[in-house]
C-alpha cells in the first residue's frame, strides 16, 4: 500500500537532518563559549586592538573575516563581543558590515589561486569579483541608514528574546560544559574554542544542504533565459534563507547549468538577493544570545541593505549593473590594476582599524 | 505571403509604408494597406491610401488591397489579423515626445502592444530607410534562433542584403572549473570549436545558405557583455537597416503567459524601446509558414523604384 506521508518521510535524508540538529547544537555551544570569553577579552579588544568606535569595527570584522576565512562566525563573535561589552552596538553593527566584506575576499581569492594554476584570469575571477564588488557598493552606503536606525532605538524596542523555555534549555544543557571551561581555560581560550565550534557548525549547516543534480534535465534551458531583476533578486534572497552563505548560494546554480555558466545580467541581482538573507545565521545568534538589542542590531542591518537594494533595483538598476560590471572588466584587464586592487583589499581594513 | 500595412497617416507609419514595399515588391506579397486611426468615416483617407498604394506598388506583382478601419488602431489591427491570416504585420513607431516619452518610454505604446499581443511577426518602423542593405540577425543560441536566421535570412535573400549574425555572451564562469575557454572566443573560434554557440552558428550559416543569402555576404559575431547593450552597440556601430529578432511564443494558457510575462525580461520590448532602427520581431506562428520567395526564382535585389 502507498502511504503519501510515509513516501515523503522515505525521501527525507535523515543524515542530513541529524547533520543540521548536530550542526545547531554546536552553534548554541559555539556562541555560549564565544559569550563567555569574550568578557574577557573587552580590554584586549578595547584597549590593545583599540577597536572604539564604528570605523575601527569595520576594519576589526573585515580583517577578522580574512583570519577565519569566512564571514558568518565573525559576524556572530561580534555580537558575542557587544553582549559581553567589549564594543557598542554601533561598534557591532559596523564589525559585522566588516565581516561580510572580508568573507567576499574569500571566493576571490579562491578565483585568484585559479589564475595562479594557470586558469584564464578574467573568467576566473570574474563571480569573484562581482560578488565583492555588489557586496560594498551596496554594504557601504547601507552603514549610514542601519546606524541611523540603531540610533533611533526603533529596533530594539522590538521584542525578540526567545521564550524562557528555550533559554531554560540553554542553560540546562549548556550550563554545566560552559561552566567547566570558564573554571579550567583562560577567556581568550574559551573565546578561540567557541570560534572553532562556530566554523564546524557552519560547515555541518553546509553539508546539511540539499544536492541538486539537474544536469540535461527538463531544467537545462533555465539559466540560460534572461530574468527581470527583481525575480533573480528573491532567488537569491529565498535560497540564502536556506543556505546563509552568498558562495554557497552561488555554488548551487553551479548543477543547474552544464556548462557551470551564468548570465551577467541575472548573477547581479541574485548577489543583492543573497546579501540580504545571508545574515540570518547572524539573527539566528542574535536571539540565541537572549539579548534584544542584539537582535536589533542583526534587524538594523537586514533592513539597511533590504533599502539600499530596493532602491538600487526600483530606480538606477540597470546603470547600477553596468557600472559594476565595467569596474570588474577594469579590474581584470592589466595585472598591475588587480594587484593593486587586491593590496587595496588588506590596507583598507588596515587603515580603518586604527583611524582615531 | 500576406503582409499588412497599417497606417495612421503619421510620418512613422509613412516611413513604415514605403519601408514595407522594400519588402513586399521582390517578395511579390499579398498587400493590404490598412488605414486606422480614424475615429469617424472619412472618404478623403481611402482615396488617399489608394493614392499611395498605386504609387509604390503600380509596377509590381504585389496584390494590393486597401481598406480602412475606424475605431482605436491596437484593436482594429488585432481584430484584423484575427478575421485574414498574415504572415507579417507591418507598423510605425512615433517617438513619443516630452513628458510623454519620459513616462512611456521612447517606443510607441502600439508597437511595443502588438509586439506583446499579435501572433504573427510584426515589424516596427521608426525612422526612414530607403534601402535595406545590412540586415542583423540577433540570435539567443537556442533552436529559436534558428527561426529568427531563417526569417532574417528569407528577407535579406530578397532584397541582396549583408546579414550580420550576432550572438551576445553574457556569461560569466560560476566557478573556475566550467567551460572558461568558450567565453571570451570570437565567432570564428567558436564555429571551429563543439561550443554550442559554435554549433548553433553553423547551422545557422547553413540556413542562410539555404535561403539564398551567399558566401561572402553573410558572416557570424559574438560581442561579450550585457545582451541589451551589445546589441545596441553593435547596431549603432554596423548602421544596419534592419533587426531581426525572435519574440517570445505566445503560450495559449493565460495564467501561464502572464507568469512568463512576470518571470522574463521581454528582450524584443526593450529593443524596440531603445533601438530606433526597423526592427522585425519574429513570432513563430507567422515565421513557420513563410514563404517569402521572389515570382522568379533569382532573387534579384529590387531597386525600389
Amino acid at each position: 500500500m502507498n502511504v503519501p506521508g510515509l513516501s515523503l518521510l522515505n525521501r527525507v535524508s535523515w543524515r542530513k537532518v541529524g547533520i543540521f540538529a548536530g550542526g545547531m547544537l554546536l552553534f548554541i555551544l559555539a556562541l555560549e563559549l564565544m559569550k563567555s570569553g569574550a568578557r574577557g577579552l573587552a580590554p584586549f579588544i578595547r584597549e590593545t586592538l583599540t577597536v572604539t568606535n564604528p570605523v575601527n569595527g569595520l576594519g576589526f570584522g573585515w580583517l577578522f573575516a580574512y583570519g577565519v576565512m569566512s564571514g558568518s562566525p565573525v559576524a556572530a563573535a561580534s555580537l558575542t563581543f557587544f553582549d559581553a561589552g567589549a564594543v557598542d552596538a554601533t561598534t557591532a553593527f559596523a564589525m559585522i558590515t566588516g565581516s561580510r566584506l572580508g568573507a567576499s575576499l574569500i571566493v576571490l581569492v579562491l578565483g585568484m589561486i585559479y589564475v595562479l594554476r594557470g586558469h584564464e584570469k578574467v573568467a576566473s575571477l570574474t563571480t569573484g569579483l562581482l560578488s565583492l564588488i555588489v557586496t560594498a557598493t551596496i554594504y557601504i552606503p547601507a552603514l549610514p541608514i542601519g546606524l541611523a536606525l540603531l540610533s533611533s532605538g526603533f529596533l530594539s524596542r522590538t521584542n525578540l528574546d526567545p521564550n524562557n523555555g528555550v533559554a531554560s534549555f540553554i542553560d540546562v544543557i549548556y550550563g554545566p560544559p560552559v561552566a567547566l571551561a570558564e573554571r579550567l581555560l583562560p577567556h581568550w581560550m574559551i573565546f578561540l574554542a567557541g570560534l572553532g565550534v562556530v566554523i564546524v557548525a557552519f560547515n555541518l549547516f553546509d553539508r546539511a544542504l540539499p544536492e541538486l543534480k539537474l544536469t540535461q534535465s527538463a531544467f537545462d534551458s533555465i539559466p540560460r533565459l534572461l530574468y527581470r531583476p527583481a525575480v533573480t533578486f528573491a532567488l537569491g534572497l529565498g535560497i540564502t534563507m536556506l543556505t546563509m552563505s552568498v558562495s554557497v548560494s552561488l555554488g548551487l546554480l553551479v548543477p543547474l547549468s552544464v556548462r557551470g555558466y551564468v548570465r551577467r545580467e541575472n548573477l547581479v541581482p541574485y548577489i543583492m538577493g543573497c546579501n540580504i538573507s545571508t545574515f540570518v545565521d547572524t539573527l539566528v545568534a542574535g536571539l540565541l544570545l537572549r539579548n534584544p538589542v542584539a537582535a536589533g542590531i542583526v534587524l538594523a542591518e537586514m533592513a539597511s541593505i533590504v533599502i539600499v537594494s530596493a532602491i538600487v533595483l526600483l530606480f538606477f538598476f540597470r546603470p547600477y549593473e553596468r557600472a559594476v560590471l565595467r569596474f570588474a572588466a577594469w579590474l581584470t584587464r592589466a595585472q598591475d590594476r588587480t594587484l593593486i586592487f587586491f593590496g587595496l583589499l588588506l590596507v583598507i581594513p588596515l587603515a580603518l582599524l586604527v583611524v582615531r | 505571403m500576406r503582409i499588412l500595412i497599417a497606417t495612421d497617416n503619421s510620418p512613422a507609419a509613412n516611413h513604415a509604408v514605403r519601408f514595407a514595399a522594400l519588402l513586399a515588391r521582390p517578395a511579390a506579397a499579398h498587400v493590404t494597406l490598412l488605414g486606422v486611426g480614424w475615429p469617424h468615416p472619412d472618404p478623403a483617407w481611402g482615396s488617399r491610401l489608394e493614392a499611395l498604394a498605386h504609387e509604390l506598388y503600380a509596377d509590381s506583382a504585389c496584390q494590393v488591397e486597401v481598406k480602412v478601419r475606424h475605431g482605436d488602431s491596437e484593436q482594429q489591427i488585432l481584430a484584423e489579423t484575427q478575421e485574414h491570416p498574415y504572415d507579417l504585420v507591418v507598423v510605425g513607431s512615433q517617438r513619443p515626445g516630452g513628458l510623454r516619452r519620459w513616462v512611456t518610454g521612447t517606443a510607441s505604446g502600439l508597437a511595443r502592444s502588438l509586439g506583446q499581443r499579435l501572433n504573427t511577426s510584426l515589424l516596427v518602423v521608426r525612422e526612414d530607410r530607403q534601402q535595406i542593405r545590412r540586415v542583423l540577425i540577433c540570435t539567443s543560441g537556442e533552436e529559436s534562433g534558428e527561426r529568427d536566421a531563417r526569417a532574417g535570412g528569407l528577407v535579406a535573400a530578397l532584397v541582396g542584403a549583408e546579414v550580420v549574425v550576432l550572438h551576445v555572451m553574457s556569461q560569466v564562469a560560476l566557478t573556475p572549473d566550467a567551460r572558461i575557454e568558450y567565453l571570451e572566443q570570437d565567432a570564428d573560434q567558436l564555429m571551429a570549436s563543439e561550443a554550442r554557440e559554435g554549433v548553433h552558428f553553423r547551422r545557422v550559416m547553413d540556413i542562410l545558405e539555404e535561403v539564398g543569402v551567399p558566401e561572402g555576404r553573410r558572416r557570424a559575431r559574438v560581442r561579450h557583455g550585457l545582451v541589451l547593450d551589445e546589441i545596441k552597440r553593435e547596431a549603432s556601430e554596423g548602421d544596419y537597416d534592419l533587426l531581426v529578432i525572435g519574440a517570445h511564443q505566445i503560450p495559449e494558457d493565460r495564467s501561464w503567459r502572464e507568469l512568463r510575462a512576470m518571470l522574463q525580461e521581454n528582450l524584443a520590448d526593450e529593443i524596440l524601446e531603445e533601438i530606433p532602427r526597423p526592427v522585425l520581431v519574429v513570432r513563430a506562428t507567422g515565421a513557420g509558414a513563410w514563404s517569402i520567395r521572389p515570382p522568379t526564382q533569382a532573387a534579384k535585389p529590387d531597386s525600389g523604384d
